[in-house]
């Protein structure tokens, strides 16, 4: 064989591994896009959703945050959340959010899928702090993109344009690798 | 020349099915004398079509049929003992996600793929295939000789006439009413220590809270030492041994159909409640019965479930932890509400949890664990964080009992203990059981709450525990 054939043999090789290579390395948005079930979501990342903290309530459920056995590792949380309120709701958004606990500036957001819960309305509704009945809410995420590092669950809630702000759970997540754990608030 | 080539289609597929088939089929006959040829049938369905669908394309991308036999058995072999490639790739590759796995393992397939066709001849490639096919072949053989007995069995056993348990008697007063609840291989403490250095102590100390009395050196003995679930339970029913060695399993099994414990229980005016979301027990003989079919699918001798979670499709198959966790929490639920049962007459509650035997689904706080660890019998510490759930399960649930019917009898039991080795046999990994485990695996949980009375049991066995405590209630001698 010539020379010439084997750097070409050579080339060939390197540039299959390099392909190779690449494509190992973008699966995880690949596949994320392509196969994540509609009923898990990605979280979206942000870096410019700074929102106050609420005055309100909120409730994980006993079971929350679940983590199920499939591949993408998806984790459902679910509970409900309201902020004072006695004016019109109508358009009322619940988010759940991820904030970095080493980036303040980054955030994943998690639009959930809201519920009525007029168990929830009855039990304030002596409070005079509630409107309406759609406070429950419930995610399932995949923490597949999530960059490495500590986030805590925040629960954004939108009432109306003078009632919306985000609620801090005392549920902290910590990503490194493939591992995704939740951990006391103290950091163990 | 023309003619071996004519004849090479035979060899080639017949390696092909016989690497497919070998390892579902050798789980099937393994266990074949408690399941069906049926439940393995989609398994081998599926890795025979996939592993032949893969030879198709080959082929009809011209590379020769005995070339495209091997690739094919490379890539057939790569898909059925995925969990083992799966941990070996983990090594190099900690963060790898699922799909990283399966992308490495077709770069592997695919580059011996290109070593098969450039530089292996047709013939060479002929000769492999007959070889694959003869080894297979004569494996499966003998492992079918082997089951042939117990299949011919299985298919003979017509199920007999259940017997009637005899009509519940009015005993005309109140007793006290009786829970016996039996967990598949909860080990006594002994065996714990030896297996998994734990004496799980926060159990029996909840229990002694309780006011349980604990043996913590119980040992079952099972006739010709062989450490079964059915080789024990019989007895445990019929208050005395009914189990002989030559009985087969399905003989065996009879003898849990309208059993002598039931029998007297109806005589003392006792209705029967069984709780058993497995369904091991006989259904027809209680008065009342609580089952889901959810475990009695998952349980661990499905050679379907055991086939399939070695596989690369191992998280596509429905295990379904999150509903087997849901059920066995309903079970358990049913059981501390049974109290219920007992307010109106003398009532025996009767469960039964194939738990925390494997497969393992569930970490000591009840948490889903990974799918792929369900049959990782060489792991304990996965088998130590299903029995402390099951701990707290059985407290949160005669705690319960206990403060709804302070008067009752709550028997604790298992049927044996932990037994990894018997395990990695029923999984096909072949394992000694050493001399010196025997005893260990024979240890078993044994607590009896007699009305919150003292009641001496350390030291006896399951069936001497059970017949002390209705001689006692019945003030009769029941061991016959």
């Amino acid at each position: 064989m010539s020379s010439k054939v084997k750097r070409r043999n050579l080339v060939t090789v390197l540039i299959s591994a390099a392909a190779v290579v690449a494509v190992y390395s973008a699966l995880n948005a690949v596949v994320v896009q392509l196969f994540l079930p509609k009923e898990i979501v990605s979280p979206r990342k942000t870096e410019d959703y700074q929102v106050a903290e609420g005055v309100g309530r909120y409730c994980l459920s006993s079971s929350s945050p679940t983590f199920g056995d499939d591949i993408f590792q998806s984790v459902k949380v679910e509970g409900w959340a309201f902020l004072n309120n006695q004016e019109e709701n109508e358009e009322k958004e619940i988010i759940a959010m991820l904030c970095s606990t080493d980036h303040p500036e980054l955030c994943y957001l998690l639009p959930t899928e809201m519920s009525s819960r007029p168990d929830v309305y009855n039990a304030y509704a002596d409070t005079g702090e509630i409107r309406g009945l759609n406070h429950g809410f419930n995610v399932s995420f995949t923490p597949v993109l999530l960059q490495d590092g500590r986030y805590q669950l925040a629960i954004y809630v939108y009432e109306n344009e003078a009632h919306r702000g985000s609620l801090l759970t005392n549920v902290v997540f910590e990503k490194e690798g493939r591992s995704f754990l939740q951990v006391d608030i103290d950091g163990e | 020349m023309r003619k071996w080539k004519e004849n090479e289609y035979v060899p080639s597929v017949l390696s092909i099915l016989t690497t497919t088939c070998y390892p579902a089929l050798f789980v099937f006959l393994l266990n074949a004398d408690q399941t069906n040829l049926e439940s393995v049938l989609p398994a081998v369905g599926i890795f025979a079509g996939e592993a032949l669908a893969i030879w198709a394309v080959l082929v009809i991308c011209k590379m020769p049929v005995a070339k495209a036999a091997v690739v094919s058995n490379i890539a057939a072999l790569c898909m059925q003992n995925y969990s083992f490639l799966e941990k070996a790739i983990r090594v190099v590759l900690p963060n790898a996600y699922y799909w990283h796995i399966v992308y490495v393992l077709i770069m592997l397939v695919t580059i011996l793929g290109i070593v098969v066709a450039k530089k292996i001849t047709v013939q060479t490639a002929a000769l492999v295939d007959s070889v694959i096919a003869a080894v297979f072949g004569v494996l499966i053989v003998i492992n079918l000789i082997s089951a042939l007995p117990h299949i011919v069995e299985r298919i003979e056993n017509k199920r007999s006439d259940v017997v009637g348990a005899g009509e519940i008697q009015d005993a005309g007063n109140r007793m006290a009413n009786v829970y016996y609840f039996l967990f598949d291989e909860y080990s006594g403490p002994d065996g714990l220590e030896y297996y998994c250095n734990d004496d799980d102590s926060d159990f029996y100390s909840a229990l002694e809270e309780l006011n349980f009395n604990i043996s913590y050196h119980s040992y079952n003995e099972f006739c010709e030492g062989e450490i079964g679930t059915i080789n024990i339970v019989p007895n445990l029913l019929n208050l005395k041994e009914v189990v002989t060695p030559e009985m087969s399993y399905n003989q065996k099994s009879e003898l849990m159909k309208s059993p002598y414990l039931y029998q007297i229980m109806h005589k003392e005016g006792y209705s029967i409640h069984v709780i058993d979301v497995w369904d091991f027990f006989d259904k027809e003989s209680a008065d009342s019965y609580y089952e889901n079919s959810d475990l009695v699918n998952s349980s661990e001798l499905s050679p379907m479930s055991i086939a399939m979670s070695k596989t690369v499709w191992y998280p596509f198959y429905k295990n379904n932890a999150g509903s087997e966790i849901a059920t066995l929490s309903e079970s358990f639920d049913e059981a501390a509400k049974s109290y219920k049962i007992g307010q109106e007459k003398n009532s025996f509650v009767l469960g039964y949890w194939c738990f925390p035997h494997i497969p393992y689904f569930v970490d000591q706080d009840g948490n889903e664990i990974d799918g792929v660890d369900r049959y990782n019998v060489k792991d304990y510490s996965l088998y130590l964080s299903q029995l402390k759930y099951a701990g707290k399960c059985i407290v949160d649930t005669v705690t319960e009992i206990i403060e709804n019917d302070k008067d009752s009898i709550i028997i604790l039991q298992s049927d044996h203990g932990f037994r990894p080795s018997v395990h990695l046999n029923n999984v096909g990994e072949a394992a000694e059981v050493k001399e010196e485990e025997v005893p260990h695996m024979k240890n078993i949980l044994n607590a009896v709450y007699y009305m919150g009375n003292d009641f001496a049991i350390e030291g006896l066995d399951g069936l001497a525990t059970l017949n002390k405590v209705f001689d006692e209630l019945t003030e009769e001698e029941y061991e016959q």
